[in-house]
């Protein structure tokens, strides 16, 4: 009994140290982001903040230009989340719900996409979207991320559908349904739970991308992980202002996982863990 | 009884995926082949072929090299630390423990941030002066270890990586998890009966048992590695004197900054062939495993 209870306090020690560790980093972005420009510069910089002040998040905002590439951002993230999600889903029918010769085939096609390293198309995507006169719109981001998004969603939406028992639209189908009308009235709504894990999903990892908007912005479409990256070097002294920034960016991440943590471990474990 | 579905019906559905597909993803994908073939600068509208040319100029580029092995050593960091961390951790928080959901948001947290916003935030923690980490070593007496971590080229690719695995831990961690809860009670009470305890019981039972949790964190974390640039571009752009460059940020460097597309090509088709192999073995492995 009194084995169980020492070594209960020692893991509880280890993994407050740990814990403690893994908050460093976040705790020191939010404290610097609310001190003054004075403060930075005379007390030891990683103590809370001895009066709190917004003005490192007003100059991130508007001299830094932060506010514009938030805009951005989500008018990118918002289209390209559900684009993705959308574009997926039909060709997720086709293979799991239409079962057609080839359909395994189109599955592989498209959640090879998977594996294929980002950075193996900087080239020819800057190219071709400077060719469509797409270069430095939200546009051109839009796209990417749609496209990028489909091997994960098919691969996600497809084995989702797969497991979807086909006796359920066989009265829809008796009684002269069409298929979009399954896929619509019956596929869909079935596939809610799934759609909302995706919908996380996509939010968080096309919010935070940073290559795209590297290679396919200049100034007036930046997303914000790439105003982030200017703000860095137009205010490499302040940090105060670069921690705003920081918060900023990583805000919109943090309330949705926050709010939906169940989601994100089971998303996660559906993805990975088959 | 299913009815019979005409070729038009699939074909429409798959209209809109695959022609996006191909025209974003798959085009640019066999333009990038087709690039690694030229001199073509990025910015001119015409380039000749070379045939192999930039390949073998690569096979003798120092700084290819350099960038190769610097993606194996941070994936020697990679592969390990946020695994074995993420195991620790999975197995600590695994047993019937109060207040363990809040120690799993804890450290599932930086897994939702970008490696660009991880990178700025060890920038200060790195920060010579002021960072906390030399801060720390200072106040408790360890002086002549501070550094200027990321100007230090013997420590700067292992500081991004060590920054990287605070990212990652989080995602094996969930990953183990999710394996422990699957492991059968009644093998463990087994076990117990036979007298294995403590560490024997662990690596000889239940680590075995977590074998595809295992298999999945390491083949996504070799891929990661050799993806990876956002976090050392955010850093230190693959300085000082290369030592952080890894083939992606190479890559990048070549094209953008040095108007030579065709070269930086050939870097990307090295770059998809290494994560063609990787991922085939895996595909490979597990699809064994199953028969």
């Amino acid at each position: 009994m009194k084995k169980g209870f020492m070594v209960k306090i020692l893991i509880y020690l280890l993994l407050a140290i740990l814990a403690l560790i893994f908050i460093v980093p976040l705790y020191g972005a939010i404290a610097i982001s609310f001190k003054s420009n004075r403060e930075i510069l005379s007390r030891n910089i990683w103590l809370p903040p001895s009066e709190f002040t917004f003005s490192a998040y007003k100059s991130a905002w508007t001299q830094g230009r932060l506010g514009r590439s938030f805009f951005n951002s989500v008018l990118i993230t918002l289209p390209s989340v559900f684009g993705s999600i959308f574009v997926s889903s039909l060709g997720a029918y086709a293979i799991s719900r239409l079962r057609f010769r080839g359909s395994t085939l189109m599955y592989i096609f498209f959640v090879s996409g998977l594996f294929f390293p980002p950075h193996s198309f900087i080239v020819p995507l800057y190219k071709l979207f400077d060719s469509l006169g797409l270069y430095d719109t939200i546009w051109a981001l839009i796209i990417v991320n749609t496209a990028f998004g489909i091997p994960v969603c098919t691969m996600v939406l497809a084995n989702y559908l797969r497991d979807i028992p086909y006796s359920i639209q066989e009265a829809a189908v008796i009684d002269g349904a069409s298929h979009w009308k399954i896929y619509r009235s019956i596929i869909l709504p079935l596939s809610k739970p799934v759609l909302a894990v995706l919908i996380i999903f996509q939010f968080t990892w096309i919010w935070n991308n940073f290559i795209w908007g590297l290679i396919l912005t200049e100034h007036r479409a930046t997303p914000i992980m790439l105003g982030l990256l200017n703000l860095k070097g137009q205010y490499f002294i302040s940090w105060n202002v670069q921690a705003a920034g920081s918060v900023i960016a990583i805000l919109p991440v943090l309330v949705i996982f926050l709010s939906f943590q169940r989601y994100f471990i089971k998303g996660l474990i559906m993805g990975y863990g088959k | 009884m299913r009815s019979v579905i005409n070729k038009k019906t699939i074909f429409s559905f798959l209209l809109i995926p695959t022609a996006m597909y191909v025209f974003f993803v798959i085009q640019p994908l066999v333009m990038t082949f087709v690039y690694s073939f030229t001199d073509w600068d990025g910015v001119s509208t015409s380039y000749s072929f070379l045939g192999f040319k930039n390949f073998i100029k690569l096979l003798h580029d120092d700084f290819f090299w350099n960038a190769f092995f610097n993606n194996l050593k941070w994936l020697a960091v990679m592969v390990s630390c946020p695994t074995l961390l993420g195991l620790l951790l999975a197995s600590l928080l695994s047993r019937d423990l109060k207040g363990a959901m809040f120690f799993k948001v804890i450290f599932y947290l930086p897994t939702v941030l970008s490696y660009m916003v991880t990178g700025l935030l060890w920038s200060w923690v790195y920060e010579p002066n002021i960072g906390i980490l030399n801060l720390f070593l200072r106040s408790v007496g360890l002086n002549e270890i501070t550094k200027a971590w990321l100007a230090d080229p013997a420590t700067v690719l292992f500081a991004i990586a060590i920054a990287a695995t605070w990212r990652q831990t989080g995602f094996s961690m969930v990953l183990y998890l999710a394996g422990l809860n699957g492991v059968p009670k009644d093998i463990i009470e087994s076990a117990k009966i036979d007298g294995a305890t403590g560490w024997r019981l662990f690596w000889k039972i239940i680590f075995p048992l977590l074998k595809s949790s295992t298999a999945v964190v390491i083949t996504f974390s070799l891929i990661d590695s050799f993806t990876v640039f956002d976090i050392i571009f955010t850093m230190t752009q693959g300085g000082p004197y290369r030592q952080s460059e890894v083939l992606a940020v190479y890559l990048y460097k070549e094209a953008f900054w040095n108007y030579r597309a065709g070269y930086a090509s050939s870097i990307a088709v090295m770059l998809f062939v290494i994560v063609l192999i990787i991922t085939s073995v895996y595909i490979r492995a597990s699809k064994e495993e199953e028969l």
